[in-house]
């Protein structure tokens, strides 16, 4: 067996919490260092790994899972280009992934495949399916528990039902440490305190056959902007990351072979901590959904890279007032007057991203040694640091995909068996919204507006109680593909597992354009790849810079400029602008043109406002012609915002609180949140719509052409699909339970025939069939259902999410200067 | 929160975490090891690395030991274990598997192939022993018997079956060890690209693929460059850089990448000459990459050096119809450009309206190129038997690189451009006839609109090469306003200044709701 219930774990207890601010960790843990040599964690453990005196080489292997976001039962899912690639399935092929019970599988096999094992998760564990919106993150936590998970650092989305029940689901459920260095907390008891203090730690030590591996926990900023506003409902007060990260791994390093960095910053802040720091050995990261095979290769002590061999101690650009500790870095005013550099020798630190939503379980392999001429950085042993212990000389790595062919763990099936019957009984998640032919993506190639996103505006400002000028909502917040083929509820909550409402304001034409402008300046940080999507409205948004007047104004702070984007205001050596400075604001992104709604006369040569081109409109400005849904007969011109003009709008109330960074809409105070879900707006919005194949020309009931066979089915809608007669009765099932094939038999009632999708047929009785893979008597359960038939009356009525709904990409966010 | 709470916690933290500190004599954890000795073979130095062969081995002897905890011999050990050099492979596949006779195998010869920078050889006691999957009785982890009698038979669900054909259902001791580092040189770029005469590598492949390189950039520590690596492009998810190949008389070419960064890289510039380049080597649909890079720059000063991008290869009708011409420039600098003999149109059958189908043939006109019928931003390449069909249309207009070039020379599908802001240009050379398509993307130029210039002559168009294996494969693109001129009576920039922008400010990325 493997070593890991061999284990032993030290952290600090919860009394002796450190709080304190990062400069005093850095210059105390340095003390600390040089007067505790050598100091072994655990009671009981060996006290080293290599023969007395000698050294050795040793292997540390490290299991990583990282954002499952519930996604612990398992799901149908799309295969894409890297999925692929990492050989999840194949190309385009919709395949069952995911689930902890597959999860724990692999890491206990894998764990009673290595030495010196842990298995690390990068945290999120909650949202992201509905499984998290109806008991709050309850079965994540065991399942994280049961699966043997030795220690995980906290996520932004741990927080989405709010500290208190991150607080509560992790004291009642979690046997494993939570780790969060980078939090520091108000002081016990008080109003503002909900006691994250007492489900996190700094840090864990583990002595693994005498091998010391200290594991640090980094928990995420970017995500939880509300942090720097003191105070706020998490109740946690941000510490600066490097010298947070700095400063425990001074204090570990004495006693540890082993530096390894569990993180939820985020790949770019993983780089830059590590290049800011020295004595880090590995970072087990998460945030990004990302799989890095092998894993990054980045040198430490290279703060300044084209200069590499220090860090800074004390770190100049580090805003830090003595008076208000807790670090702000929008604080401009305060830059450290103790500056100095600490001289270090550059090492190769790995960074480790094992992916998301319980599609991998990531296994590196450390190879390590603490041989000076093995272990140094240069090959020269004078250049070993020996309070680094053991370094990293090569490493393995393995993405283990998690799909239908591996087992699952049966402890974690029967743990999760009252919560998947739970859901059956109280909402049906298999409940059918609609058929997707070719799916919606989430994405657009020109980095826009995308087919789901459009969807979902749309939904958002046409429903009914809401009706707006225009509608947004944020990409970010939509986080799967619909995947071609049956439209379920539970694909929704995917879709959007967030319970936002839609929140309805009213805004100034000013505040529209800083809005805009705010979302160019994001989108442009993001590979100018939209943070918006819009219904009711057109916007060009440029990623290169802005033509606009102002772009280049006087400035003395940031929010004087066009965007307000942090770092906007320079002055003339391109630093942030100080007080007493001459700045001028440099803007890399805006909104370039704005429209909303569309121009009702456009004079007496034109008073329906009938384009084909912008200069047929009266400001001939660029976009303002939308021929999106012309079908070539022309298009209407596009109304241009106007400042003082006074605009509803609709968007969720995360936003609208300021999430993301939306200061702009948390200061408006017409705010009034309808209490509208906005999946449940999706989900209406979809049901709503006809059926594929609809036509009220064909004079049925359904809008679908009468049939007695399929051949009657040639001439039906729908440009490159085939159509067949749906008759009750009259189908035969042909296929397999993974993939149906349903051949209609006989001659028909015109009166009940319709003609339908035939990929909507055979992949709704798929569906179905499925369903029956669970049942005792299976062919008898087939037998019943009779899914061809069902398919077939139930593709009469489901409706089509197609671009006839909305979900295309029709330009209404352009982004230009990519 | 003061210096003073800290002090009184991690004290009593040390206090509680090191009782170990003070036992009197040490006790050793449990792991065995196995210990690798290069006991023969050039060993290379950081300054003399070895050289890089992907097919040519370089073989080395070792020594390896089964060695217990207190470092003696564990003579009681048989078993197998795995053989694998990291990075790089292990060319003979009968000696990935070895097994040791009373804890020791002496004098094994491993041959390494595509090894690069500091490479190791690892062995490990992963439990397996190997037999003939055909063999009856079959091997342990596939005779449907629960041999080590743990409730779990055969592989895959018993965690001691390596595989199928393990001869055993117990677990290894999982013991590894490592050997002293080989020193092989870096590879530089045309090697990750796949260009290597020595081993029939064409430059259309990686010969690294998803595998973690670090470039050899020229950089010899401080001041010192063998040759020059620079920055010639910037995107909004990456850039590109060109080994210059000053050194290398011919030089062979295939000397660019593109790093996709996700994001613009922080604080980089054209003209910036790069020190350390690492990411992972991959070809995304055919066109090589560096994924997630880390790089090390001399930013660049103008007071202190020239800019030393390129001047781009200005490629004719020929180039365009040599794959391998256009390969080797694949992710460097190229123009197309309007002189002499040879002029370059923007294709004039280029507008957002259906194709329409005349007796059954679709015609593409001015106004319209489009073949996506349904509207849903993509091509139906599978609707061939259908009417209208994407795939039929874009036949037409599109075509599907040299070997099946559209039938309408002068059609730039809309739909392409619309989803992608790819068009095509037709460049001509009236001294002989002849003429080639090469698509283009302009979304960099703010102020060119190639649909409005459909049918024109252009001056020049300056871009990056890019290759995409699922369509029209070679794209050139502009990087800027600068690398289009649309007069053919003004010379474009030059290289030390075209697209020259200021340095890039830092850039957030987050995955936030």
């Amino acid at each position: 067996m493997g070593l890991r219930h061999m284990a032993r774990r030290c952290g600090l207890p919860g009394f002796l919490r450190l709080r304190f601010a990062a400069l005093a960790l850095g210059a105390s843990a340095a003390a600390l260092a040089a007067t505790e040599p050598g100091c072994t964690s655990g009671a009981t453990g060996p006290s080293q790994v290599c023969p007395p005196g000698e050294t050795c080489d040793v292997r540390l292997t490290l299991l990583h899972t990282a954002d499952i976001h519930s996604r612990i039962f398992p799901y149908d899912l799309q295969i894409l280009q890297v999925d692929s690639q990492l050989g999840l399935g194949t190309l385009d092929e919709v395949k069952n992934v995911g689930g902890v019970a597959r999860v724990s599988y692999v890491v206990n096999r894998e764990r009673a495949r290595a030495d010196r094992v842990l298995h690390v998760d990068s945290g999120d564990i909650f949202e992201g399916a509905p499984v998290f919106n109806y008991f709050d993150g309850e079965p994540e936590a065991r399942a994280s528990s049961m699966m043997g998970t030795d220690v995980m650092v906290i996520g932004n989305h741990e927080f989405d039902d709010g500290a208190i029940n991150a607080v509560r689901q992790m004291q009642k459920w979690a046997d494993f440490p939570l780790l969060a260095a980078n939090y520091a907390f108000p002081a016990a008891g008080t109003a503002k305190d909900p006691g994250l203090d007492t489900i996190l730690k700094p840090f864990m030590l583990f002595n693994l056959e005498g091998l010391r591996v200290g594991v640090i926990g980094m928990a995420n900023f970017s995500s939880l902007g509300s942090v720097f506003q003191q105070p706020n409902s998490l109740g946690i007060m941000p510490l600066n990351t490097i010298e947070t990260a700095q400063g425990y791994v001074d204090l570990l390093r004495p006693m540890v072979d082993v530096v390894v960095v569990l993180s939820h910053l985020g790949l770019d802040v993983d780089e830059r901590m590590v290049q800011g720091t020295t004595g880090i050995d590995v970072v087990e990261g998460g945030h990004n959904h990302i799989v890095i095979n092998p894993p990054q290769t980045i040198q430490d002590c290279t703060a300044d890279p084209s200069s590499p061999g220090y860090v800074w101690a004390v770190n100049p650009n580090i805003p830090f007032d003595p008076s208000h500790p807790v670090y702000d870095p929008a604080d401009t005013l305060h830059q450290h007057p103790n500056s100095f550099r600490r001289f270090c020798t550059p090492r190769n630190v790995l960074i480790s991203h094992s992916g998301a939503f319980s599609k991998y379980v990531g296994r590196l392999d450390l190879m390590l040694s603490n041989d000076p001429k093995r272990a140094s950085p240069t090959g020269n042993p004078d250049d070993y640091d020996p309070t680094n212990g053991f370094e990293i000389v090569s490493s393995t790595y393995v993405p283990y995909p998690i799909d239908d062919t591996v087992p699952d763990d049966p402890n974690i099936d029967n743990l999760l068996l009252p919560y998947e019957r739970y859901l059956d009984q109280t909402v049906d998640l298999e409940l059918l919204a609609g058929f997707s032919p070719q799916g919606a993506s989430r994405t657009a190639p020109q980095g826009g507006d995308s087919p789901m996103g459009n969807l979902i505006s749309d939904s958002m400002w046409l429903r009914l109680g809401v009706q707006t000028d225009f509608a947004m909502t944020n990409t970010t917040g939509i986080r799967t593909d619909m995947i071609p083929g049956p439209v379920t509820i539970e694909e929704m909550f995917n879709i959007f597992p967030f319970n936002n409402t839609i929140t309805k304001m009213q805004l100034s034409g000013t505040e529209v354009q800083n809005m805009f402008d705010f979302i160019a300046g994001r989108s442009q940080s993001r590979g100018c790849v939209s943070q918006a999507q819009i219904a009711g409205s057109r916007v060009i948004l440029n990623c290169s810079g802005c033509s606009r007047g102002g772009a280049n104004a006087n400035c003395d702070s940031d929010d004087q400029c066009i965007g307000g984007v942090p770092g906007s205001c320079i002055d003339g050596s391109g630093n942030d602008c100080l007080p007493g400075e001459q700045c001028t604001c440099d803007v890399s992104a805006c909104a370039e043109q704005i429209y909303i709604g569309y121009l009702s006369n456009c004079g007496p040569g034109n008073p329906n406002c009938v384009c084909t081109a912008d200069k047929d409109c009266p400001d001939n400005l660029q976009g303002q012609c939308d021929t999106s849904a012309s079908q070539g007969s022309g298009g209407s011109c596009l109304a241009p915002l106007v400042l003082t003009n006074v605009y509803d709008f609709a968007t969720s109330n995360y936003l609208a609180a300021g999430g993301s960074g939306f200061k702009v809409l948390q200061d408006n105070t017409t705010q009034l949140n309808t209490y509208i879900e906005q999946r449940d707006a999706v989900i209406d919005f979809i049901r709503n719509a006809p059926p594929c194949g609809y036509s009220t020309s064909y004079g049925t009931n359904e809008g679908l052409m009468a049939c007695s066979t399929d051949a009657d089915c040639q001439g039906a809608q729908g440009p490159g699909a085939d159509f067949v007669c749906a008759c009750p009765g009259q189908v035969n099932a042909t296929g397999t339970t993974t993939s149906q094939t349903c051949i209609t038999s006989g001659s028909c009632d015109p009166n009940v025939g319709r003609c339908v999708r035939q990929d909507c047929r055979d992949d709704v009785a798929t569906f179905h069939e499925t369903a029956c893979q669970s049942s005792p008597n299976t062919s008898q359960c087939n037998t019943d259902l009779d899914a061809c038939s069902l398919a077939g009356e139930e593709c009469k009525l489901l409706s089509c999410v197609d671009e006839s709904l909305g979900a295309l990409t029709d330009n209404r966010v352009e982004m230009i200067g990519r | 929160m003061n210096r003073a709470g800290f002090s009184l916690a991690a004290l009593a933290a040390i206090a509680i975490l090191g009782p170990g500190c003070t036992a009197a004599s040490p006790t050793i954890g449990g792991g065995k090891r196995l210990v690798v000795e290069l006991t023969n073979g050039n060993l290379g130095t950081p300054d003399q690395p070895l050289p890089i062969s992907v097919v040519q081995p370089t073989t080395f002897t070792v020594n390896i030991t089964a060695e217990l905890p207190d470092g003696s011999t564990d003579t009681s050990f048989n078993g197998y274990v795995n053989v694998i050099a990291q990075p790089g492979s292990v060319s003979n596949l009968d000696i990935t598997n070895i097994q040791l006779q009373n804890g020791v195998y002496q004098s094994l010869q491993v041959p390494v192939v595509a090894a690069f920078g500091e490479t190791h050889i690892w062995a490990d006691d992963l439990g397996y022993t190997p037999a003939p999957p055909n063999r009856n009785p079959p091997p342990e982890c596939a005779n449907g018997i629960d041999d080590n009698h743990n409730g779990l038979i055969d592989y895959p669900a018993d965690p001691g079956c390596y595989s199928p054909t393990d001869d055993t259902e117990d677990l290894g001791t999982y013991a590894s060890g490592s050997s002293d580092t080989i020193y092989f040189q870096l590879p530089r770029i045309q090697l990750v690209r796949g260009y290597d005469p020595a081993d029939n590598g064409n430059g259309n492949k990686t010969l690294f693929p998803n595998t973690q390189v670090s470039i050899d950039t020229g950089w010899r520590g401080g001041s010192t460059y063998d040759f020059s690596t620079i920055v010639i492009g910037l995107t909004s998810a990456g850039f590109y850089v060109q080994d210059l190949q000053s050194d290398e008389n011919p030089a062979p070419g295939y000397g660019g990448v593109y790093a996709y960064n996700f994001e613009t890289p922080a604080f980089m510039r054209v003209c910036d000459r790069v020190q350390v380049l690492s990411g992972t080597s991959s070809d995304f649909y055919g066109f090589t990459e560096l994924n997630y890079p880390t790089w090390q720059l001399e930013y660049w000063d103008p007071t202190q050096r020239p800019c030393l991008v390129p001047e781009p290869t200005v490629l004719g009708v020929a180039d365009l119809n040599n794959d391998n011409t256009l390969w080797q420039n694949e992710a460097t600098l190229v123009r197309v450009e309007s002189a002499g003999t040879v002029t370059v149109t923007i294709a004039s059958h280029f507008g957002p309206e259906d194709v329409p189908i005349v007796n059954g043939n679709y015609v593409p006109s001015d106004d319209a190129s489009n073949c996506d019928y349904d509207h849903d931003g993509k091509i139906n390449y599978a609707d061939a038997a259908s009417t209208p069909s994407e795939a039929n249309c874009a036949a037409v207009c599109t075509g599907n690189g040299l070997t099946n070039p559209p039938t309408d020379y002068d059609c730039s599908e809309y739909s392409q451009y619309a989803s992608e802001n790819d068009f095509f240009f037709v460049v001509t050379d009236s001294s002989n006839n002849s003429k080639a398509r090469i698509q283009g993307d302009a979304s960099a130029a703010d102020l060119f609109d190639p649909v409005s210039a459909r049918g024109s002559v252009i001056g020049a168009f300056t871009g990056l090469v890019s290759y995409f294996s699922g369509g029209t494969q070679f794209t050139i693109q502009a990087r800027c306003q600068d690398d289009v001129v649309p007069d053919r009576n003004t010379a474009p920039a030059t290289s030390n200044v075209a697209c020259v922008h200021p340095r890039t400010s830092s850039a957030i990325n987050a995955n936030s709701q």
